[in-house]
């Protein structure tokens, strides 16, 4: 176990390496001159040139990133352009908002795609299978700022029972904060909890086609025993990878939703920082959420190698 | 084979015969699955056919232009001259609608084939050369997994620009996983068979294993990814359109045209609501349609993409 552990935190890490070097080379790629851009147009070349000295553009490309990264390390992000305070003190304050958005989202998916997926897979064929599979592929084909546009249509301006946007911290207020953020988790969750779904659904059907199930059957164990207690148990291992990968899905949503309810979060500033040429914003952010994902999906692997011993001998 | 029995043929002319039997056959039953499914793939057929007309023939279907304005007409409802209206500079509708059609099929294709040429070249690649190559495109693909498409996408718009070819190459881009991660696993499991060991020991051209043996045996799951892809370009150009990041304001894409009309929501959703509406019909059919498409190509691939 120990092995296994050591060596996806190793793959985690390369990937980390790769990542960066990524968001490293988005501040050389960008146009413009990031030190010009810095200090505005009117400055003058002199200020521009020595500021250029401190950000380290005269060096060597490998130099820089090296000092990049021990920046980074020291927790040093530069400062932003545009609102001329420090990267992570921005961070800092923008990100509990999307966090808080994007738990409460995977908090509602995850147990409605496994719940309506196991519902599918139990029922296929008949009525409520092909509605919920009907549904699911409608969902799976509407863009989150539809789905959010949809909603304010009918929750906010005909039954005016939500509120059209906003954003209330929980602390602050907790009912406020819940019943603004009804509908952007709804936009959020409904894409992922169809994913889910068409995934559960087939895992499902998959082992309850297993000799396994046919045994437990044959022995006379009554159907919901041989459902939940012999089918689900493997099913549902394959779902947690999949969880991982809906971290990203999740931060992707995330920038529309936040535009679309004017939620001051960490996808509405990597937007508006991209178009205001915030290029230190643009790769701190971009590398923050990278390192995210990259984390979920090694827990995920993680608890998958504790749950199921196979993957911990394929690793070998 | 028996309807062959008892004619004067010799074996070359036999197999001749019976490959065409079976090719003919393979058809009849793709055609079967692919039209007999029952009236909604139907309805999202006739849907997506309705679509690549209008996107095609969009400017002989109207007398408007999408870009040109007349603030007199501005905000009209529906009418005689204009069937949807007018949006806030006096555009009518239903044309930058159908223009629209034509940048989301344009780029939702073009970006998916540019995603399949690289990505299943990479997976061929990988599935066929040894460790090292492999670990090293793996990595590399997963490291561009951590990054969410639209993030990734917003990033490269922002330094390649926004035409509708370059949006299209960084859509592109980032569904280039997807295909390297299905072709790989594909390719791993082919190179185990035995015609790929025979041609290995008569000394086959690397290359010609590669794309004469393994990649013919990928081509149902390619086209699959092809079809659901689309879908998934569409959704990633429609996003950043909306985000006002690569496509912007004059071109009528249908997330830059939702974005507007949101400025107008409350006195007139249609602006907001009929590019939303063509969006989620031509995304919804696109993947109805390539449902059909996998069942009838390759039925074991249900469920695994």
């Amino acid at each position: 176990m120990a092995n296994y552990i050591i060596r996806r935190i190793a793959i985690s890490l390369l990937i980390v390496f790769i990542v960066s070097v990524f968001s490293f080379s988005l501040l050389q790629l960008m146009p413009g001159d990031p030190a010009r851009l810095a200090l505005g147009y009117e400055a003058s070349e002199e200020d521009v040139q020595s500021l250029r000295e401190e950000m380290n553009l005269d060096k060597p490309i490998v130099t820089q990133y090296l000092l990049w990264v021990k920046d980074l390390v020291h927790g040093d992000l530069g400062d932003s352009f545009i609102y001329k305070r420090p990267v992570n003190e921005i961070l800092a304050e923008r990100l509990p908002r999307t966090v808080n958005i994007g738990v409460l989202a995977l908090l509602v998916s995850i147990p409605m795609g496994v719940i309506i997926g196991v519902t599918c897979a139990v029922k296929r064929g008949k009525f409520a299978d092909q509605i919920l599979t009907f549904l699911m592929t409608v969902s799976m084909g509407m863009p989150v700022f539809w789905v959010g546009i949809l909603g304010i249509l009918v929750f906010a301006i005909w039954l005016q029972v939500l509120p059209i946007q906003g954003y209330v911290a929980p602390t602050q207020d907790f009912g406020q904060f819940l019943l603004k953020a009804v509908l952007p988790v709804f936009c959020m969750s409904l894409g992922m909890t169809a994913g889910l779904t068409r995934q559960t659904r087939t895992n499902v059907l998959d082992s309850i086609n297993q000799d396994y199930v046919l045994t437990a059957r044959a022995n006379g164990l009554p159907e919901s025993s041989v459902i939940y207690k012999h089918a689900l148990k493997n099913a549902l291992i394959p779902v947690v990878t999949i969880i991982g990968m809906q971290v990203r899905i999740v931060v992707g949503g995330s920038l529309l939703v936040e535009q679309l309810f004017n939620i001051p979060g960490l996808g509405s500033l990597l937007t508006t920082a991209l178009n205001n040429r915030d290029y230190m914003i643009v790769q701190n952010c971009t590398l923050l959420i990278s390192l995210f994902t990259v984390g979920a999906n090694l827990l995920v692997d993680i608890v998958y190698g504790f749950v199921d011993p196979r993957i911990r001998a394929k690793m070998r | 084979m028996s309807e062959h029995l008892g004619k004067d043929i010799t074996m070359e002319e036999w197999v001749k015969l019976e490959s065409k039997r079976r090719r003919k056959d393979a058809a009849k039953q793709f055609f079967r699955i692919f039209f007999g499914r029952g009236w909604l793939s139907k309805c999202c057929l006739v849907v997506l056919v309705v679509f690549i007309l209008a996107a095609v023939f969009c400017p002989l279907l109207t007398v408007y232009s999408p870009y040109e304005q007349s603030l007199i007409d501005a905000l009209q409802g529906p009418s005689r001259e204009h069937l949807l209206g007018t949006d806030n500079l006096g555009r009518d509708l239903l044309t930058r609608t159908m223009y629209g059609a034509r940048i989301s099929l344009c780029t939702g294709l073009l970006s998916s084939l540019i995603a399949m040429v690289i990505g299943v070249t990479l997976g061929l690649i990988a599935g066929y050369f040894g460790k090292f190559v492999s670990g090293v495109i793996m990595r590399v693909v997963d490291a561009q997994l951590s990054i969410p498409p639209l993030i990734l996408t917003m990033c490269l718009a922002a330094i390649f620009g926004g035409s509708i070819l370059s949006i299209s190459i960084i859509i592109g881009i980032s569904s280039v996983p997807m295909y390297v991660r299905m072709v790989y696993g594909q390719v791993l499991s082919l190179r185990e068979n035995d015609y790929v060991a025979a041609a290995d020991l008569i000394g086959q051209n690397k290359l010609k294993i590669m794309f004469k043996h393994l990649l013919p045996n990928c081509f149902a799951t390619i086209i699959v990814l092809f079809t659901g892809n689309v879908g998934i370009s569409i959704m990633i150009e429609a996003g950043l359109a909306y985000l006002g990041i690569g496509i912007t304001a004059p071109t009528p894409a249908w997330g830059t045209m939702v974005s507007e009309g949101y400025n107008y929501f409350m006195f007139k959703p249609a602006l907001a609501l009929v590019p939303g509406i063509a969006l989620m019909l031509l995304i919804i059919s696109l993947n109805i349609v390539g449902d059909g498409l996998r069942d009838a190509l390759d039925p074991r691939l249900r469920g695994k993409l």
